[in-house]
């Protein structure tokens, strides 16, 4: 994938999160066993289904928890290509971004 | 010249295998340069001339004088602590190991099975196996804390899945050549020489370890193992990545996570459900830290590696 | 002559893996009858039950250290068929590429540290070919002997590459493999292939070219070859068949004469989607039964396998059973009762031609039918000497393990040739429950796993491996095991030193470890006990 095209789908997204689109944010996976869970969810979706991948990872436009965890600094965040580098994922995103699959 | 006798219990006959590889010196150069004269071993026996049983009786007895005794496999307890479920020579092999281990001047148990019981040992350990002088990380194992061969030492543990031919070989020309008195031994009786330093030491993924960038899955070419794939390197004591298996790798550097083979609690967690080859994790965090990390600074070192991180972390770097 | 009859207990025998009793009753200097008893338990179906799924992986290499790497395969292979895993042709090269290097490994470690000894045996010292024999295969000190101990270190690195180390690596998973090799790998590898022939394959071993030696396709051919060149009868190898020719061993060590083989190494473009019912028509290395009485062929398939425990120290129900249907409840008090339970090893059969023997004198029986596919590999040599020999023996049996150099190391080639760098290792596989059978031939013979997975752990964990075919005792019928039956008919020249009990115990390179007590059969007083070698 060009870097448009993964500006072009990074624009998509910000705009689906900005629509409100509702995702799953809770409940934070405890574990690796929970975390897993929700990556078996996410290979059962049809490879195209983008709304279904945000929804089921519980995406946000924006810095989460008391915390205020963020994509910057998740492990799959892959800084210079703005990209999720988590294999179920595998799309561009924004540092200010954050789901539940958040990891360090 | 000393005189080794290597026997196994519940054994796989790895560490056997992993030492027949050994180059400077090879095997056979231990017998012809450094005068270690092999009595006998279960795969390479030599001819006797006489039969086994008599020579373990001399050697107990004194008559053969027992240089090192090296063990590897567990000791076998079962059924009942009887040991019947490994008879040598016509009796418990355990029976052997306590006389010829009281009989020795240094013991060496070679590998996990020997060490602290390795995968025999793993729930709901069957055969009730046990170390020389360890189960798992309880001190005492079949000989009892207190042992001490004829040369005043402890058994000298040589762990690992199995151990690295070299392990054992300097370990053995150590002692051959009078340096045993150099041995410095760690908490688990381990020669500090080899297991001092981690797994991860020289490891070649280093680099992604340091900038946070995880191999995700499998056969990829680029990434720590750290992060999603269980590795235990970290937190492991080896010269793994020092002194390179068969002379040209090492399991990380091949794409496969640690899994800790040199700790007395291999195989971690006893290999319960959801716990192979996958990091542990609470809250998102590893639940297990590089050694003497602690969360506030792994959290911290986690924000300054991402905000520091080259593109080239982001590319492969084992390229075709 | 008497005619009473010794009985000879080995305990042990040595240079065989783990631990072996070998039972004899002799009679005129010959064997009369035997039996063989597997004197370790560890449990490993019993560790593996409820554990993650693959544990099985971690596991089961470390059941042997010789044959790890068949065992990773099986459990991978049972895992890729539990789960419905996709395995890219690029893992399926990787995983063959290693169990082959493993199975290089062991021709010269297993030939020099373990068979031939027993050719410097005093017992030998009348052969002309004695003098010669002490100076090359003396343990340690023996010129070939160093050489080949060695050597046997080198086709590993291939292995180390891959999967990081060898013994004891995990590197293959379902879905694929751990690893993505680069070019310099390959390279490598291919170089210390190269290192390994030209120092030791074909100066030391054949004293020929790989390509000379690939011409010999009959018995008539062989001679031939030894009879071309002093080079060729003075190699290793033409050593070893013209001082066994002189001592005897074409002449005991006969077996049953019915043989298995899983097959193995599956075709890169053949079983990516494998099923255990896919598995017969996707190997380059077809599977089989060889049946010597009816000189037939026919496939091999899983569901035939049954377990048969009355001689053995469990504590099951009901007849032969399927390794699916197990339950492995080992009995707590295991003495040795030679008409009751003897052995840790079940009695493996067929369930139309009971016992069979395993290992690479089976292999090569069976690659020399018609029941394979064209494109798969055959290979009459052994077949032919086997028939125009009478049968089987010590020698052919050794033999055979030592022809395999020739396809192992032309199978490494294809392999390293057909990996193709840019193309992915490894597809990450869906976890489910269900039920996978992953088998392959280990140096010495057919292993297989069976894995039944439930609730996202394992319900049940089954190994056969080729020993177990081999080394297990009487079925509940009564007829002998593959290694009991190969004993019977074996002459003992000095019964203090029955080094002949050893050679056949040896040829089928059985993973155990085995001593001899000498009885007298009719007062049952233990005479002696003794090592074979």
């Amino acid at each position: 994938m060009s870097k448009t095209d993964d500006d072009m789908l990074r624009e998509k997204i910000a705009k689906i999160l900005g629509n409100g689109l509702e995702t799953q944010t809770e409940p934070f996976p405890e574990d690796h066993n929970q975390f897993d869970e929700v990556l078996r969810e996410l290979r059962q979706l049809p490879s195209d289904d983008l709304e279904g991948k945000l929804v089921v990872s519980g995406f946000v436009d924006h810095p989460y928890g008391d915390e205020q965890q963020r994509c910057l600094e998740c492990m799959y965040y892959l800084v210079h290509r703005r990209w999720c580098d988590l294999p179920e994922l595998a799309v561009p995103v924004e540092p200010e971004w954050w789901c539940r699959l958040w990891r360090i | 010249m000393a005189n080794l006798l290597w026997l196994q219990g519940g054994a796989c006959s790895g560490n056997t295998m992993s030492f027949l590889n050994a180059e400077e010196p090879s095997a056979c150069d231990l017998v012809t340069d450094f005068g270690i004269n092999v009595l006998w071993h279960p795969s390479l026996g030599m001819e006797l001339g006489d039969n086994l049983q008599q020579l373990l009786r001399k050697c107990i007895s004194g008559e053969i004088k027992l240089d090192i005794f090296v063990f590897e496999g567990t000791v076998v307890n079962a059924p009942n602590g009887t040991g019947e479920w490994n008879r040598f020579a016509g009796r418990p092999m355990r029976d052997w190991v306590r006389e010829l281990s009281d009989a020795a001047d240094f013991v060496v148990a070679i590998g996990d099975c020997a060490t602290w019981g390795g995968i025999p040992a793993t729930a709901p350990n069957p055969s009730e196996s046990q170390g020389l002088q360890f189960l798992k990380r309880g001190h005492g194992g079949y000989l009892g804390a207190e042992f001490k061969s004829k040369a005043g030492l402890p058994v000298i543990n040589i762990p690992g899945c199995p151990a690295h031919p070299d392990w054992v070989t300097q370990i053995l020309v150590a002692v051959a050549t009078g340096r045993a008195g150099d041995l410095a031994l760690d908490e688990f009786q381990r020669p500090k020489t080899f297991f001092q330093s981690f797994t991860q030491t020289g490891c070649t993924r280093n680099m992604h370890f340091a900038y946070k960038v995880s191999a995700t899955e499998f056969g990829q070419r680029k990434g720590c193992l750290f992060y999603d794939l269980g590795c235990r390197g970290p937190m492991t004591h080896s010269p793994c990545n020092r002194i390179l298996w068969n002379r040209v790798s090492s399991k990380t550097r091949a794409g496969m996570p640690c899994m800790g083979c040199t700790e007395p609690e291999f195989p971690f967690f006893d290999l319960a459900p959801g716990t192979v080859f996958k990091t542990q994790t609470v809250m998102g965090v590893p639940k297990e830290l590089p050694e003497g990390v602690d969360k506030t600074g792994y959290i911290k070192l986690t924000g300054a590696a991402k905000a520091a991180a080259p593109a080239w972390a982001e590319q492969d770097i084992f390229v075709v | 002559m008497s005619t009473q009859v010794q009985t000879l207990d080995i305990s042990p025998v040595g240079r065989v893996e783990g631990d072996l009793d070998v039972r004899v009753d002799i009679q005129d200097g010959v064997v009369v009858d035997a039996w063989t008893s597997a004197e370790l338990f560890r449990g490993f179906e019993l560790i593996l039950r409820d554990k993650d799924p693959q544990a099985g992986l971690v596991v089961t290499p470390r059941a042997c250290g010789i044959c790890g790497a068949s065992h990773l395969t099986c459990a991978a292979w049972a895992l890729d068929t539990a789960w419905g895993a996709e395995v890219p042709r690029n893992a399926i090269l990787a995983r063959n590429l290693g169990q082959l290097a493993e199975s290089l490994q062991s021709l010269p470690r297993h030939h020099y540290g373990l068979f031939q000894i027993d050719l410097t045996n005093k017992n030998y010292s009348q052969s002309p070919f004695y003098e010669e024999a002490v100076k090359r295969w003396a343990p340690f000190t023996g010129r070939n002997y160093e050489i080949g101990v060695t050597i046997s270190g080198k086709p590993v690195e291939i292995y180390a590459l891959l999967g990081g180390q060898w013994p004891h690596s995990s590197y293959m998973v379902p879905g694929g493999v751990m690893c993505a090799p680069t070019l310099t790998d390959i390279t490598r590898a291919w170089s210390i292939l190269e290192h390994f022939r030209t120092n030791w394959l074909e100066p030391i071993w054949l004293g020929c070219s790989l390509e000379r030696y690939e011409e010999i396709r009959t018995y008539e051919d062989f001679l031939a070859w030894l009879d071309e060149s002093p080079d060729h009868a003075n190699s290793d190898l033409g050593m070893y068949w013209r001082m066994g020719l002189d001592v005897g061993l074409d002449k005991f060590g006969r077996g049953l004469g019915k043989y298995l083989s899983w097959g193995y190494l599956p075709h890169e473009d053949k079983y990516n989607k494998p099923t255990i019912e896919g598995r017969n028509g996707a190997l380059h290395m077809p599977s089989g039964v060889y049946d010597g009485a009816a000189d037939s062929h026919q496939l091999m398939d899983q569901q035939f396998t049954r377990e048969d425990v009355t001689h053995a120290w469990y504590d099951e129900d009901g007849g032969p059973t399927h390794p699916w249907d197990r339950t492995t409840r080992p009995v707590a008090q295991n003495k040795g009762d030679f008409d009751g339970k003897y052995s840790w090893a079940t009695a493996v059969l067929h369930s139309d031609f009971g016992h069979l023997e395993a290992g690479p004198l089976a292999r090569e029986l069976i690659y020399g039918g018609d029941h394979m596919e064209s494109w798969q590999h055959r290979d009459g040599l052994v077949l032919d000497m086997y028939r125009k020999m009478g049968g089987a023996s010590v020698l052919l049996r050794h033999f055979a393990r030592m022809h395999e150099a020739k396809a192992i190391y032309r199978n490494m080639e294809h392999c390293l040739r057909e990996l193709k760098l840019d193309e992915p290792f490894y597809i990450r596989p869906r976890e489910k429950d269900g039920q996978g059978w992953g088998a392959t031939e280990a140096i010495r013979g057919a292993l297989c796993h069976w894995i039944d997975v439930k609730d996202g752990k394992i319900k049940n964990y089954q190994i056969i491996a080729p020993t177990t075919w081999n080394v297990g005792p009487r079925s509940g019928e009564g007829q002998r095991g593959p290694i009991e039956e190969s004993l019977v008919g074996t002459p003992i020249a000095d019964p203090s030193d029955p080094v002949e009990v050893g050679h056949v115990a040896r040829s089928y390179d059985s993973c155990l470890v085995c001593t001899v007590h000498a009885h007298d059969a009719r007062t049952g007083a233990e005479l002696a006990r003794f090592r074979t070698a």
